[in-house]
């Protein structure tokens, strides 16, 4: 019975990534639009970073933790406005007809998600290469098996966190305000300013949250450079996203159960 | 031409109805400049130890609200095609004897409109809080420089404008310009830390004149030696123009290709 | 035995309107109210109303989209409160004709993948849309992609959505919006076979004669409730609803035993109610032709469903 459900539940997150795939690579456009941008947002948010401080820009160390803070920020960029997406799919009646299979919505933003995985890697990947070309940041990965973990563990917790962000916004009139925002927000919470910069009594601050514990685990395993013990780390940062599958389950109940009861998508 | 006059005041008049019940938007663009900023200043405190010269945020300040404003236009004049082409509405309009010229151009004005609308809110906020009362008739006037220098910038709404014709993903085209515009122009840092090639692409580019005539209009430096480039943005204006009219005719009216 | 039995369906919608900065008050907007129907396995059952009389509400509720606030359903023997999954599983839906699909994806893609979601494999799935497609009349259009489809051609996509898990319940909001003659027809047809093949069908429409041609039995609902109930041809007696045949007479000005009057090209025209048009006109025309008179314009003029609707309204009694 178990065994049975859960091939059901695998055939269904199969078709859903599946779909998203073929979606993604049609998308031409933006895949373009996206290697034509990523270089020169790396290069402005590195230069407005610093503007302060512009003698960081000598300091390799600072450089390069900057640098793969811009990739955890593009992580986290992707998979925010992959979970705004959701608005499309309920104004398209997409959403409706995939409650009618008895899909978790859930698992119908994982099709979404995996979009996401593809572009935050290409851009990932394109902002890697121009930090270091411009401003020679160093590529050198530190603990490279902490950081391919780190980077699964980041890519599931963001996927679900999706889902849960996409449940909350649906009803709001200009979801993407909110979304620019928090898009803005996401990286101070996350340690993509590299923490290191600032006293310690500041930087501590980032333990109290857990996206630091899921993106600057990144940063860390890539840098070497942690605040706090790095099992410790990887510890909690498994917990959170196991704690993060059971919200978004229910959240997304929940959504349902509004939706249905409302007659339209709400939360909030 | 005064049929053509009458024609923009009426789609201007539906357009900015249209944008004032999006209250939400207006409310981000003026208080997404304030938050960045400060947040970059917060930054800058955190790492230098100390508080950095006032100066420098309101430079950002400035810059980040052209950014935003240059952001919205180009994002809306995208928009407007595409959701024109979408819901048939331009259809309409085509269908109807109007120049399809003074459709985009009444969006781009409308949202030029809302762009000073919002320097002057925040612009304001910025030079109160470091200038006092004093640098107020610079800034008033610095606001009419903001609205000159925004005219090239209509000629590259145009060639947004028409590139969404074809492409039709209006965020997918208007991104790249964001950025481009956003790393060259001189608005979050001075563009002579950026590497040579990128200073050349910001100075043929009509956001970094916008930037800097403000500042300077702001602080009391502005002469016409400084202006002197300006007439010269105004080939977007004119080359927008044509790129506009030959995608229009060649690929809407030509091929009959209203998106859908 | 009853496919769909819906007992006292109620749905209140609340919704917040904003009066001014300060204040918002609450509207309700009563949609659907007490609303009872059986549906016979087999059975093409019809709801039929002016926009905004509660149908497509009602048929949200019965295919578990929206929970009725009084009321229940029973749905394939499940109950559409306790057991929404199981009615999920038996009923198929078509509620915008025009949504519900990615745009970049081919017709086809988009049957495979919800397919796929209704728990088929991959292969079937394909069979199955390739199939349907055909049956729709989609046939080379499904491998372009939906971005591309005219309204009609989504409508056919959407009732081919509704049928890839060949579920034995098919609801269906207005299924002929949109489509040509042709394809409407197509569409009634394929509509009266899957009855014949034993599916139960629920379909809500505003065309009078549509239904008439299709439904077993019919309910006309108004502002959410039900007004009248029954077999079209008795909905049709009760309202005492009929035709107006209309003939021209050329060069003549009256007619023996008919009442007639004068049109604007100077001829008499004969003007008879009926409700067997046909029969009539034939009759006539027989007559007509008999008595050696030239035959102009014919003109047959359908009961509309505003005139249904103006009879029973009118009649505060209801019928
Ligand atoms: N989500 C909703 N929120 C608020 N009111 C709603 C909602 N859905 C429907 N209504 C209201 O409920 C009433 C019934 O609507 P419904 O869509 O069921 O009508 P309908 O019979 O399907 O009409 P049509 O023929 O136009 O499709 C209408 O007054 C409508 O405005
Ligand atoms: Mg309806």
């Amino acid at each position: 019975m178990v065994l049975n459900l859960s091939k059901k539940v695998f055939s269904k997150i199969t078709t859903e990534i599946e779909r998203g795939i073929k979606l993604y690579f049609r998308n031409g456009i933006w895949l373009l639009s996206d290697i034509i941008s990523t270089p020169f947002w790396v290069i402005f948010l590195f230069l407005t970073i610093v503007f302060y401080a512009q003698y960081l820009l000598k300091d390799v160390n600072a450089l390069t933790s900057l640098m793969w803070g811009i990739f955890i920020f593009i992580l986290m960029n992707s998979f925010i406005w992959a979970g705004n997406s959701i608005v499309q799919s309920v104004t398209n009646g997409i959403v409706d007809g995939v409650i009618l299979t008895n899909t978790n919505i859930t698992i119908h933003l994982l099709g979404r998600s995996i979009m996401s995985v593809f572009d935050s890697f290409i851009s990932g990947i394109i902002a890697l290469l121009t930090a270091s070309y411009i401003f020679g940041s160093s590529l050198l990965i530190h603990n490279l098996p902490l950081f391919f973990a780190s980077l699964i563990i980041a890519l599931i917790f963001y996927s679900l966190f999706a889902s849960v962000y996409a449940a909350l916004i649906v009803s709001l009139r200009s979801p993407w305000i909110v979304s620019n925002v928090l898009n803005f927000i996401l990286p101070f919470l996350s340690g993509a300013i590299p923490p290191q910069l600032f006293p310690k009594s500041v930087a501590n601050i980032l333990l109290f949250s857990p996206f630091y514990y899921i993106s600057g685990q990144i940063v860390s395993a890539a840098t070497g450079i942690y605040l706090i013990n790095p099992t410790i780390m990887l510890i909690i940062s498994i917990i959170i996203t196991v704690v993060m599958v059971f919200i978004s389950n229910f959240i997304s109940k929940k959504l349902i159960q509004s939706m249905s009861k409302e007659g339209k998508a709400s939360l909030i | 031409m005064k049929k053509e006059f009458n024609q923009l005041l009426a789609i201007l008049e539906v357009e900015i109805k249209n944008l004032l019940r999006e209250r939400g938007t207006v409310g981000f663009a003026i208080f997404f400049p304030i938050l960045i900023s400060l947040s970059t200043y917060g930054v800058g405190a955190g790492i230098l130890g100390k508080a950095p010269n006032i100066d420098l945020w309101f430079y950002q300040l400035i810059g980040f609200t052209i950014l935003m404003i240059a952001i919205f236009m180009s994002s809306s004049s995208a928009w407007y095609v595409r959701q024109g082409l979408l819901s048939r509405r331009l259809e309409y309009l085509f269908a109807a004897s109007i120049n399809p010229l003074i459709i985009v151009a009444a969006s781009s004005i409308t949202s030029g409109l809302m762009g000073i609308g919002i320097f002057l809110v925040v612009g304001l906020i910025g030079v109160l809080v470091v200038y006092g009362i004093s640098n107020l008739l610079n800034f008033f006037l610095a606001t009419i420089i903001l609205a000159v220098s925004l005219i090239p910038i209509l000629g590259i709404n145009l060639i947004v404008a028409a590139t969404t014709i074809i492409g039709k993903d209006p965020e997918a085209i208007s991104q790249p310009l964001s950025a481009i515009v956003s790393t060259t122009s001189g608005l979050a840092y001075p563009i002579t830390i950026l590497p040579f090639i990128l200073q050349i692409i910001g100075e043929v580019m009509p956001y970094y004149y916008a930037a800097e005539y403000v500042r300077a209009m702001i602080n009391g430096y502005l002469n016409l030696v400084n202006l002197e480039s300006f007439p010269f943005l105004f080939i977007y204006l004119i080359g927008g123009y044509f790129i506009y009219r030959y995608f229009e005719y060649n690929f809407i009216r030509k091929e009959g290709n209203y998106g859908a | 035995m009853e496919e769909i039995e819906a007992r006292n369906l109620t749905k209140t919608f609340k919704r917040k309107v904003r009066v001014n900065i300060l204040k918002r008050i609450e509207r309700r907007i009563y949609a659907v109210k007490k609303v009872s129907f059986k549906v016979n396995k087999g059975e093409i059952f019809g709801l039929l109303g002016p926009n905004g009389a509660g149908k497509t509400t009602t048929i949200k509720m019965i295919c578990t989209l929206l929970v009725p606030d009084e009321g229940e359903a029973i749905v394939h023997g499940f109950s559409i409160l306790d057991k929404p999954e199981k009615v999920r599983e038996n009923i198929g839906v078509v509620l915008a004709p025009d949504k519900g699909f990615y745009e970049r994806l081919s017709g086809i893609e988009n049957l495979v993948y919800y397919g796929r979601l209704y728990g088929m494999n991959k292969k079937e799935a394909y069979k199955r849309a390739i199939e349907l497609t055909q049956i729709v009349g989609l046939d080379k259009d499904a491998y372009r992609y939906v971005e591309e489809y005219s309204l009609g051609m989504k409508a056919k996509l959407s009732i081919a959505k509704s049928l890839i898990h060949d579920p034995p319940i098919v609801i269906l909001d207005e299924p002929t919006v949109g489509l040509d003659p042709i394809s409407a027809r197509r569409i009634r047809n394929l509509i009266l076979e899957l009855a014949k093949s034993g599916k139960t069908i629920l379909l809500t429409s505003h065309n009078m004669w549509e239904v008439e041609n299709l439904c077993n039995r019919v309910i006309l609902i108004n502002k959410g409730e039900i007004v009248s109930q029954g077999t079209p041809r008795q909905l049709k007696e009760k309202l005492n609803l009929n035709y107006i045949v209309e003939v021209e007479v050329l060069n003549s000005e009256k007619v023996e035993n008919y009442e007639t009057f004068i049109n604007d090209k100077g001829n008499a025209v004969i003007k008879i109610e009926t409700s067997k048009p046909n029969d009539t006109l034939i009759n006539l025309l027989d007559e007509l032709k008999y008595k050696k008179y030239e035959i102009g314009e014919i003109k047959v003029i359908e009961p509309t469903l505003e005139e249904v609707f103006a009879k029973v309204i009118g009649d505060e009694k209801g019928i």
